[in-house]
């Protein structure tokens, strides 16, 4: 006997994929910005040496993501509206009044940051103007460093949270997504900044050699997390873990996600823990940032777009297709574009004279 | 590489980024600009879980339980029009905005409720009773269809002001005129279309001169008119006023030769009823086993929603067992409780086979309820404490060509002078005659010699006796054959079926619509005599009386009016009149010729066709329409083959010179209008409507405006509508029973027909006072209905004692008795007879061959109207495929512009048996081409182990040219169609032309002229 007929309404997607460029991005921006700005306090050291590429991810990561954030409100001109309308018991509304304020101290930092560089090792000549005048700003620094942290960590609550918050998505309801989610942006951001180090910044061997073990900490951070998430639920019986072990139980699909997040973590981790052995090792290790940025993108996509797939009520999953105009395929090209385009500009501004030789070689980078 | 090829590709790779980020990202800014430019980018938000949703129509105060209405809303109780159920639904109303937003059911409503609440309860109270969650006891729900239908108010597919064609008729090409203007050219006529002359209504509005003194049985020139609507949608009583009474044409017709009128006159022979055709439903609460053949309770089937209640409740609460038999497998059979219930599938068409079959083994084996059918009438009946009577030992004239042949044997035939009309039957005890009023059973089985009065000797054979000669024309085997199921399965059901006494019952309806439609139908409700349960608790039951609303009613007659007119002369479609007193006829005896065959089929037993209009109209026989309007009415859809039979000679204005179509949409039907006239949704406009069958108590559906129709209005500040036009019509015309003085009251006063509230809210009163007044209405039963709105309307209409009572039943959408208990039994008893021959079939001859129809059922075929099989004409070898009909759960034939019905179930699938299927090499989800002689579709094929092998399932309600498929202009501009409208298939353009009718029409049943679309021949092959 088959079954003839299929019957549900057609509903559109709450979460565009606009939402998962903006939760990959923002991400991205939060945690390198922690990073920048414990160089700020933590000066002469090698946490001062990882803000060029902190700096960069952040930067780059951080001007992209509000404009993906507009693109997901459905009608972006409403966005004002979040100003107009406080609405303090919604995270969404709060994130609103986060984003500024991070925003603020990214980029009010960067600019005090970048000044004093090129005021040290002077600024090409169309950017004369970034030192003009004779005030330093160097007491502001502090406090823009910050107010970037505060709005980084602001950043990374109130997006977990928005998600978390839905009682209606089990897979969503679970504390544990806010640390899930800020872990894998480290990981995310790490490895862009492993990334960064190797290809366009003269970072030496130790510097990338501490980079590669705050990576490896965050590998660890998001496995803890992970596990945290499965044996509290496990334990709790919490909806979030039921529901998963639900989907693990009948779709062929979440038993695929599941088994590639488990087998990407080990992998990046078992590498990590490998190249941090030798010299050699740590210079190839930002052969690992695209699969660590696919990793933390993915889970976005899985958390944000296929989780809408799993039915509130009823059986299957809803089929969904990626549209491939603006609200969907097109979109995400765009926004990795933008960047892209960011990418072609920044690293010659913040890497200045400390911008890798365009000759040098892989063996002169392991060496250096 | 040096720095400038550097630069260059860094150049090129970031303006290649921002460049797919700007096509990316144009929509959002597109949308953005939009909204701030229109102002749409947002309202502050109001509730952190509902957002700015509207407030919901009701809050119960947890703690005291009390009732709080949000502003701005009420909740109407008014009538559905999502299908011919017509249910009673609750209208959620955006009073600030003038919109429906939602569609649920009334409460107060039998078709809506299991437990209806008590008629007098206030609404507050009612209402109040839909809050909390009692389960499915305190639900009244609408189906999916009638909630959807209210995107039909707003549907971008509405006409909402008058157009003329200004193309060749059915381009699609039109203008839209005054209403003035449309008044104007459809009475007077003219050179309307730059064609040459056109006759107006004035012209043929002739109510004496004779249009052929040489068939003066054609009537008056008058008759040239044809007025059809759909159904009875609450708003047909002016519309025959109009007809018959006001402008004098004989003929009227709507969709029930195209929908189940095989059914309906095959049970109206057995109710020994030809006029109303009454049917019966079963006593859901009582019975014990219940045979579906043809129907589906909880899948389609009117009441719809009310028997899918019932069979959900029978079938979990108590002991009961069902059987449905069809050849393609509903959602009435239920695996959760496999236990009760089966599913036999059957080769289409083979329902007469299978129930001819059941009557042969119930009589050869001696399984009928003989107590039952031994009782002569209704003193044998009261006597033997029988439920009902029937005409089994009443004698039947058998001999040929006698002037009684086929009829009934009566007292007077005998020379009796006391109980002259009295049927004749044989004493059991005596064997002597007598009539059939006496208390005393009679002889079941008779066949004897008698001389007749007038000196003649004829064979008369009780009805019993015929019934068991014509079971017995073919064995078990051959009609398994027939019917392809198993003789093992036949016998074990006609064991079954007379297990239970009387608490068994077979039920049928649309499945019998094949090329033997009345045969069918009449053997299937055959086997409910066979076990005598009509109007026995678990058997059958016929419903109960409707209020009368506006026919001659307690306060308004409205029924009568001076200067009525009384239609005469023959249908166009033939029917209930016979060829045989005809002076075609007659000439043909006078000069010596054989009269038969006629030129086309007559039908005796039949109400006037639909089926039949058009193609007479067209043709000329009996005789030509000139003007044609048509109310709603879908023949070119909803017939199977019409459109093949008639598409061309429709659209030559020389046959037809007027055709008016009035309708919110345009449907296929209407298509082909010169004029179209708009009309108003249910939502908007007055009616009332009743339940077909299946309700014991009394009742009578309301419907009201809940809000402001969104048609355009007249000069005289009316919406435009069927009534608008009628009444503008005929005043303009001076017809009687509209304008000033048309409506009598109860004390001969006159009151005006010149405006529709003229109308219906006097039928209202009328409703209001029928078996009793009902109380006035409370200002709170008003204030939370919404009928507050229309009090003025009621005033101004009314009389003081009259309009308070009228809102009463507005504010409650209808009138309801008192329902009665589960277990009452019926509470309506049909008092006529079963009859098991039925002597007005019997004593009447079939006009193309000239042989006598038989009287009770007997087995035939599919045939065409000359008598031949179907194979004949299509062989099985060519055509091994046999296509059947089955009515949608989501969609009507009028419900298709409702998208989110689309969206649950966007198209129609071609069903096939999953072994035909392979055999053919087609799998789920190709595309196939179904073809039969009368056409082709494509569609997509869904293998189904659910259809019987052989049979091809189509679900009718799809497959839509018009109502928004099709792009129209209208003043040079076009109304664009919409694909997702027309997608699937309609299985009636595949119906066949009858090849022997003479005025080439679609194929309809040879003895009522319903359309056959079960058991069409076909093949089908893969499409690429």
């Amino acid at each position: 006997m088959n079954v003839a007929e299929i019957i549900v309404p057609q509903q559109e997607v709450a979460w565009l994929p606009w939402a998962v460029q903006y939760f990959f991005f923002v991400g991205l921006a939060a945690t390198a910005a922690i990073i920048a700005g414990a160089g700020e306090f933590l000066r002469g050291g090698r946490w001062q040496r990882l803000q060029p590429a902190a700096l960069l991810v952040a930067v780059s990561t951080g001007v992209v993501a509000p404009i993906a954030l507009l693109a997901d409100l459905h009608q972006p001109g409403r966005f004002y509206h979040f100003y107009t309308d406080i609405t303090p018991w919604s995270w969404m509304s709060l994130g609103a009044l986060i984003l500024p304020v991070f925003m603020t101290g990214l980029i009010g930092y960067w600019v005090l940051w970048q000044r004093e560089r090129f005021k040290e090792q002077g600024a090409p000549r169309w950017l004369a103007l970034w030192t003009a005048g004779h005030w330093s700003g160097r007491r502001l620094r502090p406090w823009l460093a910050a107010l970037m942290i505060i709005g980084a960590i602001g950043i990374l609550v109130y997006t977990g949270s928005e998600v978390m918050i839905v009682k209606a998505r089990a897979l969503w309801h679970t504390e544990w997504l806010i640390l899930n989610l800020a872990m894998t942006a480290f990981m995310g951001s790490l490895a862009a900044m492993l990334y960064a180090q190797a290809r366009i910044f003269r970072a030496t061997a130790g510097d990338q050699r501490f980079t590669l073990r705050l990576f490896m900490l965050a590998l660890l951070g998001t496995g803890a997390g992970a596990l945290g998430w499965a044996a509290g639920g496990w334990i709790t019986d919490s909806v979030s873990f039921q529901a998963f072990a639900r989907l693990i139980g009948q779709f062929a699909y979440w038993r695929i996600v599941f088994a590639l997040s488990v087998g990407v973590g080990i992998s990046l981790l078992v590498a990590a823990l490998w190249m941090l052995r030798t010299p050699r090792g740590v210079a190839l290790s930002w052969w690992m940032a695209p699969l660590a940025l696919l990793a933390a993108w993915s889970f976005r996509w899985a958390v944000l777009m296929d989780v809408q797939t799993v039915p509130k009520y009823g059986a299957g999953l809803y089929p969904y297709h990626l549209p491939l105009g603006s609200d969907g395929l097109l979109g995400i090209l765009g926004i990795f574009g933008l960047w892209l385009a960011v990418m072609m500009v920044l690293p010659g501004i913040i890497a200045g004279r400390e911008a890798a030789n365009e000759s040098m070689k892989m063996s002169e980078v392991a060496h250096g | 590489m040096d720095n400038k090829r550097r630069n260059l590709l860094k150049g090129s790779a970031a303006l290649g980024g921002l460049g797919v980020f700007g096509a990316g990202y144009v929509d959002p800014v597109k949308k953005a600009a939009q909204g701030l430019l229109s102002g749409s980018a947002g309202e502050p938000t109001t509730d952190r879980i509902t957002g700015n949703a509207l407030p919901p129509e009701f809050r119960i105060d947890a703690e005291t339980g009390e009732l709080i209405p949000a502003e701005g809303q009420v909740v109407s109780l008014t009538q559905c029009l999502g299908c011919w159920t017509q249910c009673g639904i609750r209208a959620r109303v955006d009073t600030v905005n003038n919109r429906v937003l939602r569609i649920a059911g009334n409460p107060y409503h039998p078709l809506s409720h299991e437990k209806p609440q008590v008629y007098d309860a206030p609404v507050r109270e009612a209402y109040t009773g839909l809050g909390g969650d009692p389960g499915i006891e305190g639900r009244s729900a609408a189906c999916a269809r009638g909630a959807a239908m209210l995107e039909l108010l707003d549907n971008p597919q509405r006409i909402t002001r008058p157009m003329k064609r200004v193309g060749p008729r059915g381009s699609g090409q039109w203008q839209t005129i005054s209403f003035e203007q449309l008044i104007e050219e459809v009475t007077e006529g003219g050179d309307l279309f730059g064609e040459g002359r056109v006759d107006g209504l004035r012209a043929i509005h002739d109510t004496e001169t004779l249009m052929d003194p040489e068939n003066p049985e054609y009537g008056p020139v008058a008759n040239r008119l044809l007025v059809t609507d759909a159904g009875p949608d609450g708003r047909r009583a002016i519309v025959k006023r109009f007809t018959f009474n006001a402008f004098g044409t004989r003929n009227f017709g709507h969709h029930g030769s195209y929908c189940g009128l095989g059914y309906r006159v095959g049970s109206g022979a057995l109710f020994d009823d030809m006029k109303g055709f009454t049917h019966a439903k079963l006593d859901w609460d009582r019975a014990r086993f219940v045979i579906f053949m043809g129907t589906a309770p909880a899948h389609a089937g009117n009441p719809y929603k009310q028997q899918g209640r019932q069979l959900a409740s029978a079938r979990t609460d108590r002991r009961f067992e069902y059987v449905v038999v069809a050849p393609s497998l509903p959602n009435s059979s239920s695996l959760a409780t496999r236990g009760n219930n089966n599913w036999v599938p059957i080769r289409p068409a083979g329902d007469s086979a299978m129930a001819m079959a059941m009557i042969r083994w119930i009589i050869d084996n001696e399984r009928y309820d003989r107590d039952y059918l031994i009782q002569p009438g209704p003193a044998a009946q009261e006597a033997a404490g029988e439920p009902s009577w029937s005409n089994a030992t009443h004698l039947v004239v058998s001999s040929e060509n006698h002037a009684l042949t086929g009829r009934i044997l009566r007292g007077r035939d005998l020379g009796w002078t006391d109980s002259a009309g009295d049927s004749v039957v044989v004493d059991a005890v005596s064997g002597e005659w007598m009539a059939h009023t006496m208390p005393r059973p009679a002889e079941l089985f008779v066949t004897r010699e008698v001389v007749l009065a007038d000196g003649s000797t004829v064979t008369v054979k009780s009805a019993m006796q015929r019934l068991a000669d014509e079971a017995r024309r073919l064995t078990l085997s051959e009609y398994s054959a027939e019917c392809d199921v198993p003789e093992a399965t036949i016998e074990a059901l006609a064991r079954k079926f007379t297990s239970y006494g009387k608490q068994a019952v077979i039920n049928t309806h649309g499945g019998v619509m094949n090329g033997s439609a009345f045969y069918t139908s009449y053997a299937i409700v055959m086997l409910n005599a066979m076990v005598g349960n009509l109007n026995a608790p678990g058997g059958t039951f016929v419903k109960g009386k409707p209020y009368t609303n506006t026919g001659a009613g307690e306060r308004y007659d409205m029924a009568n009016f001076p200067g009525k007119i009384g239609p005469k002369g023959i249908f166009l479609s033939r029917s209930r009149t016979t060829y045989e007193a005809s002076s075609e006829f007659r000439r043909k005896v006078e000069s010596g010729r054989n009269p038969y065959p006629a030129k086309a089929p007559w039908y005796p037993v039949s109400p006037p066709l639909f089926t039949e209009h058009l193609c007479s109209a067209l043709e000329g026989y009996p005789y030509q329409a000139k003007i044609w309007i048509n109310h709603m009415g879908n023949p070119i859809y909803g017939q199977a083959g019409l459109r093949e039979a008639i598409d061309q000679r429709l659209k030559d204005p020389g046959r037809i010179g007027l055709i008016i179509g009035i309708e919110p949409f345009i449907n296929e039907t209407n298509a082909y209008a010169d004029y179209l006239v708009p009309d108003l949704v249910t939502y908007e406009g007055w009616g009332f409507s009743k339940a077909w069958a299946g309700v014991k108590q009394r009742m009578t559906s309301a419907r009201w405006p809940v809000v402001e129709p969104r048609v355009e209005k007249t000069a005289d500040g009316e919406p435009i509508s069927m009534e608008a036009f009628l009444i503008a019509v005929s005043k303009r015309l001076g017809l009687p029973g509209f304008g000033d003085n048309a409506i009598p009251d109860a004390d001969g006063n006159l009151h005006p027909l010149n405006t529709a509230a003229d109308w219906y809210l006097r039928g209202a009163a009328n409703v209001a006072w029928d078996g009793g007044p009902v109380p006035e209405a409370a200002e709170d039963d008003m204030r939370l209905t919404g009928v507050d709105r229309i009090a003025p309307v009621l005033q101004a209409h009314l009389k003081p004692e009259e309009w308070r009572r009228a809102a009463y039943v507005f504010c409650r959408g209808g009138r309801f008795g008192e329902a009665p208990a589960k277990d009452a039994g019926p509470v309506t008893h049909w008092q006529r007879p079963a009859t098991i021959w039925n002597e007005k079939v019997g004593s009447n001859r079939h006009s193309l061959t000239g042989d006598y129809f038989t009287g009770c059922p007997t087995w035939h075929p599919p045939r065409f109207a000359d008598g031949s099989r179907v194979e004949r004409h299509y062989p099985v070898d060519q055509w091994p495929l046999r296509l059947t009909s089955y009515k949608s759960h989501l969609q009507s034939p009028h419900s298709i512009a409702a998208s989110r019905l689309r969206q649950i179930h966007p198209y129609n699938p071609v069903g096939i048996n999953t072994r035909d299927a392979e055999a053919a090499g087609i799998q789920t989800g190709d595309r196939v081409r179904l073809v039969t002689p009368g056409g082709s579709v494509e569609g997509v094929a869904l293998l189904r182990d659910g259809v019987k092998r052989g049979a091809v399932a189509i679900e009718h309600g799809y497959g839509h040219r018009e109502l928004g498929a099709r792009t129209h202009t209208v003043d040079g501009t076009p109304l664009p169609g919409d694909e997702a409208i027309g997608a699937g298939v309609n299985l009636n353009d595949l119906g066949l032309v009858d090849p022997t009718h003479s005025s080439g029409n679609a194929w309809v049943d040879w003895v009522t002229g319903a359309s056959v679309r079960q058991a069409l021949p076909a093949r089908i092959e893969k499409v690429g």
